[in-house]
């Protein structure tokens, strides 16, 4: 009987497929929910800093008024925070893995000024808020990633400065009674 | 992987790190990614070793062990570091006792990426190690410093990535 077992054995390993997934040669397929990097579609970015605040390990750095948006790509843990926590979605989880270097990697990304300006759109507008309905919560201020908004409860105030603003869209999302609007 | 010449025998060494990149690192070892078929075999010896991969983040407790090992190896040596943790200290970076990546300690040829880095990131990262390797055994040839920079510029830097694109278009071929 001993002779079937070892003979099944044998031809088993002659029939059946390697093991060995052959990496280099053939290349390794990902899933759609694989963490591989962080990309960026820089038209869509209003370089609101969210990313740079949620990133736990500080490899995002915004610059406003250079119109950048780094990576250290040697810092980030695909943790996914950033494309999370981005207002306008403009950050994505792509699949292929970060690649390996001799250096440690920086990828600069320039954040095209003009056509944000043009574009038209909601981003655009001026946040405006509707007094009326407004029950000072304060809810846009804890909310607002530039702290732009100053929100007043026992003097009913609620003030914008409008040249923190980044019209990122949060405070309109969050705001309980829907009074905020960016026209 | 046809230039490499000879058959590089790696240490592995966990210093601090989560397990995650140990595991990835084994996984390459396995019969699933099965690297042994390039020659390469984990040794447990640093005498016996031409790369060293590191997983983890350095303090204060394993900086010595780190140093140890590396000196213990024989010129040429690699050293790769595997993961976050060791590229750069990720998420332990600002921790009191956390020095930060592996480069605080010792030189540093090859940064994988990853939390964890993936078996076939570190399949490259390895390959462009090799080529890094290759660069140093050059200029030892010539009678020059393995770790230096001076004159002849060793080609370690631009033979890395030259490497692994003789792997892709290996791939393409195929």
């Amino acid at each position: 009987m001993s002779v079937f077992k070892i003979g099944k054995v044998v031809m088993g390993s002659l029939f059946k497929k390697p093991a060995t997934l052959m990496y280099p040669v053939v290349p390794r397929e990902w899933q759609e929910r694989t963490r591989g990097h962080i990309d960026i579609n820089e038209p869509d970015c209003i370089l609101c800093g969210m990313c740079m605040r949620k990133c736990p390990t500080n490899a995002i750095t915004v610059d406003r008024d250079a119109h950048t948006w780094v990576i250290q790509r040697m810092k980030c843990i695909q943790c996914g925070c950033c494309t999370d926590n981005c207002p306008k979605k403009c950050l994505t989880m792509a699949q292929t893995y970060t690649a390996p270097s001799v250096t440690k990697v920086i990828d600069t990304f320039e954040i095209p000024q003009k056509e944000k300006a043009a574009g038209g759109g909601a981003a655009d507008g001026k946040l405006q808020n509707n007094q009326d309905e407004c029950i000072y919560c304060g809810i846009c201020a804890k909310n607002c990633p530039q702290e732009a908004i100053e929100v007043n409860r026992d003097e009913k105030s609620w003030k914008l400065d409008e040249d923190k603003c980044v019209k990122c869209g949060l405070c309109t999302e969050k705001c309980p009674k829907k009074c905020l609007e960016i026209k | 992987m046809s230039y490499v010449a000879k058959s590089p025998w790696i240490i592995h060494y966990d210093g601090s790190s989560c397990n995650g990149c140990d595991i990835e690192v084994l996984a390459c070892l396995t019969p699933m990614y099965d690297v042994e078929r390039f020659g390469i075999i984990n040794t447990g010896n640093p005498k016996h070793a031409d790369v060293f991969m590191i997983t983890g983040a350095v303090n204060e407790r394993n900086k010595a062990v780190i140093k140890q090992i590396y000196d213990q190896m024989p010129e040429p040596k690699v050293v790769v570091a595997i993961g976050i943790c060791a590229c750069s200290g990720g998420i332990w970076e600002e921790c009191y006792n956390v020095l930060g990546g592996i480069d605080k300690v010792i030189p540093v040829d090859c940064y994988i990426p990853g939390c964890a880095a993936r078996p076939e990131a570190i399949i490259d990262g390895v390959v462009a190690g090799l080529g890094v390797l290759a660069g140093k055994r050059e200029r030892m040839e010539k009678g020059l410093d393995p770790e230096g920079t001076d004159e002849a510029a060793p080609e370690a830097a631009v033979g890395a990535p030259a490497g692994t694109e003789t792997a892709e278009a290996e791939k393409e071929a195929e």
